[in-house]
């Protein structure tokens, strides 16, 4: 079976690698190993769509009748979002059938009734004359649905078209927004968001719209709402938004997630956008963000973060929420980020921690990963880390490391921290350190 | 819409039963049979749909991201939301589900590279984001599995995209050659040989990458269920799929 190169995979071997069926062993195993990670179970954080998708199914498979559970569900902020989505989708799947509306709207209606979802449709379809809906009807309709009769009121009187989200993008960012918003029935979209030149943005993150019409704008809207909005939002959407707001107003949105709500955000985010993000909170926010997010969110921030931004960030952070983070992190998680950092940050990071946690980071590190950090370690920081460390933390690093690299490590050092180090171990360890070494410890 | 999926679907096995859950399904009491979840759900029970969406999602976003990048997320997005409208319309099995879904996220990414009119900047190789993790370890296992799957994906991604959409259909997607041929619009012989040159590629490279970078990747764990009819195909050229293999050769 075996043969001179690897990657000879006869064809009956490669269609049981395609079939997932080639159990340990399997020829080739490196191959094996990549198909099955690929290939492995889904994680929570690839169904982050699921509840949209639900709607969604929902809204064009049962029956429109409100039921009660139903009018309860509406009313939770995430419930308007999606209602949101799937209005968003439903006016831009007008141009291939009205029934899609029509049965979303029939579902969604909530308060339930069949002339407030007609009157959204036709202003959707037919534009200017059917826009005349009543304003009683509208002005008792969830945000969402507010904006989608906006969007599409809007883009009739400026020609563009309601069926694509590009048209919908140009209509609320079109000149004829305003006259349309100046209507009573959407006095409550202006209220939400204080001002009425946030009301486009607003509007394009609730319909799940790819860009902002005025990203610029965004920075208008009130934190509890973007808080609100933040966790649902597409990658693409949310990376635009999260770029582009001043440092004040990242912190405190941040600031007014939950732990599950940060790590949706964050921890889907493109690395690009999450340098960017990272680095432009001051110390302050960014020790709170890190030190909220739960173990499996922060190893994925940590691990996704370029080495230059990974380093202003972790250099950034004062000693008490460095400790939290490092000592958070799984061992691999660990291992990543220590051994990504280059020498100066690496130094930095490590002389700030205090002795415990020095010690509860450096005894987590798998040996391979160890001995990297400290062959890393410049002479100065070196002694600093090795000084700084108890003595059990000591021994226990010194005697985890080969031999080849306790001398390389110990041999950095000047002799007088050489001295110390060495009084401090225990002879058990001394024992194992390699003779030449002996030669320094102190008389007596 | 396309619908020449349905028409090429084998006719449902009647071998091994349904697909046993996948593990990360925690919440679920036992495995879902998803074929009994396709019929409830073209009835209209939004639980089947549920259920539909935990098993395919999770290999479609893979699938996409190898197509789109970043993008994959929203794709899927769009793809679920006419999956979601059209489904009381689709006929089939279980298998020629997912090779529906598969179609209408393929054609929604291709839609979308045709907007952007370029292909995605390449995923950068994973071995320079593996190289600093060490062996598996069973305390931090879950996280280094996040990065090994996102690490695999890439890699595959750097096929040429004829091989790499073949490997992805085929292992992640789940798909037999016959119907990822379907959905890739070719002959089920020439999406096999895409696919066996993908595998020499990949090993290839695996080989030259060296062991450092694959230590990262830990040996193989549970893996999402293949398609009912993955015996049959594995077993080969004989028995009870004759109908599709007549196709391959």
């Amino acid at each position: 079976m075996s043969t001179r190169h690897p990657w000879r995979i006869n064809r009956e071997a490669a269609e049981q690698l395609l079939d997932g069926a080639a159990g340990p062993g399997a020829h080739p195993d490196q191959l094996a190993r990549v198909l099955a990670a690929a290939a492995a179970p889904g994680r929570e954080r690839e169904l982050a769509g699921e509840a949209m998708a639900v709607a969604a199914f929902e809204a064009h498979h049962l029956v429109p009748v409100a039921s009660p559970r139903r009018e309860q569900m509406i009313k939770s902020p995430l419930a308007k979002l999606l209602t949101a989505k799937v209005v968003a989708a439903s006016v831009a799947a007008f141009a291939t059938g009205g029934v899609a509306l029509a049965a979303g709207t029939g579902v969604l209606g909530g308060t339930g009734s069949a002339h407030v979802g007609t009157g959204a449709g036709q202003s959707a379809s037919a534009g200017p004359q059917a826009s005349a809906s009543t304003p009683g009807a509208l002005a008792t309709l969830g945000p969402a649905r507010l904006c989608g009769t906006l969007a599409s009121r809007a883009a009739s009187d400026a020609g563009a078209s309601a069926s694509s989200q590009a048209g919908l993008e140009q209509a609320l960012a079109s000149p004829a927004l305003t006259q349309v918003l100046s209507g009573s029935e959407f006095s409550s979209l202006i209220a939400t968001v204080h001002v009425s030149t946030a009301v486009p943005d607003y509007c394009a993150l609730l319909l799940g719209l790819p860009k902002l019409p005025q990203p610029g704008d965004v920075t208008q809207l009130p934190i509890s709402v973007l808080a609100e909005i933040l966790p649902q939002l597409p990658v693409s959407t949310l990376s635009e938004v999260l770029t582009t707001l001043p440092a004040a107003e990242l912190s405190q949105v941040l600031a007014g997630l939950s732990a599950s709500g940060l790590s949706q955000v964050l921890a889907g985010l493109p690395a690009a956008a999450l340098s960017e993000v990272l680095t432009t909170l001051p110390a302050a926010a960014l020790s709170q963000v890190l030190t909220t997010l739960p173990a499996s969110a922060l190893s994925e921030v940590l691990t996704t973060l370029p080495a230059t931004a990974l380093s202003q960030v972790l250099t950034a952070l004062p000693g008490s929420a460095l400790s939290e983070v490092l000592t958070t992190l799984p061992a691999t998680a660990l291992s990543e980020v220590l051994t990504t950092l280059p020498a100066t940050a690496l130094s930095q990071v490590l002389t700030t921690l205090p002795a415990t946690a020095l010690s509860q980071v450096l005894t987590a590190l798998p040996t391979s990963a160890l001995s990297e950090v400290l062959t890393t370690l410049p002479a100065a920081a070196l002694s600093q880390v090795l000084t700084t460390l108890p003595a059990s933390g000591l021994s226990q690093v010194l005697t985890t490391l080969p031999a080849s690299v306790v001398s390389r490590v110990l041999a950095e050092l000047p002799s007088s921290v050489l001295s110390k180090i060495l009084a401090e171990l225990p002879s058990s360890v001394l024992a194992e350190l390699p003779g030449s070494l002996l030669s320094h410890l102190p008389v007596g | 819409m396309d619908r020449r999926v349905e028409a090429a679907v084998p006719a449902p096995d009647t071998g091994p039963p349904g697909p046993p859950g996948w593990p990360g399904a925690a919440d679920l009491a036992g495995p879902p049979d998803l074929a009994a979840s396709l019929a409830r759900a073209q009835r209209g029970d939004p639980d089947a749909f549920r259920a539909l969406y935990r098993d395919t999602q999770p290999r479609l976003l893979r699938y996409l991201h190898a197509l789109v990048g970043d993008d994959a997320e929203d794709i899927a997005s769009e793809a679920w939301l006419q999956v979601a409208r059209d489904l009381h319309a689709f006929h089939g099995d279980y298998d020629g589900f997912r090779g529906w879904a598969a179609t209408i996220a393929r054609h929604r990414a291709l839609d979308h590279l045709r907007r952007r009119s370029r292909r995605p900047p390449p995923i950068p190789v994973p071995a320079e984001d593996l190289a600093g993790l060490a062996a598996a370890d069973d305390t931090a296992a879950r996280a280094l599995d996040a990065v090994a799957t996102r690490a695999a994906i890439a890699l595959i991604a750097t096929l040429p995209p004829d091989q790499a959409e073949a490997v992805l259909l085929r292992a992640v997607v789940g798909l037999d050659a016959a119907t990822a041929a379907q959905v890739l619009g070719k002959r089920p012989g020439a999406v096999r040989t895409a696919a066996h040159r993908g595998l020499r590629t990949l090993a290839r490279h695996l080989d030259h990458a060296g062991h450092r970078a694959l230590r990262a990747i830990p040996s193989p764990g549970p893996q999402m269920p293949r398609n009912a009819a993955r015996r049959d195909a594995t077993e080969g050229v004989t028995g009870a799929r004759d109908s599709t293999l007549k196709d391959m050769r």
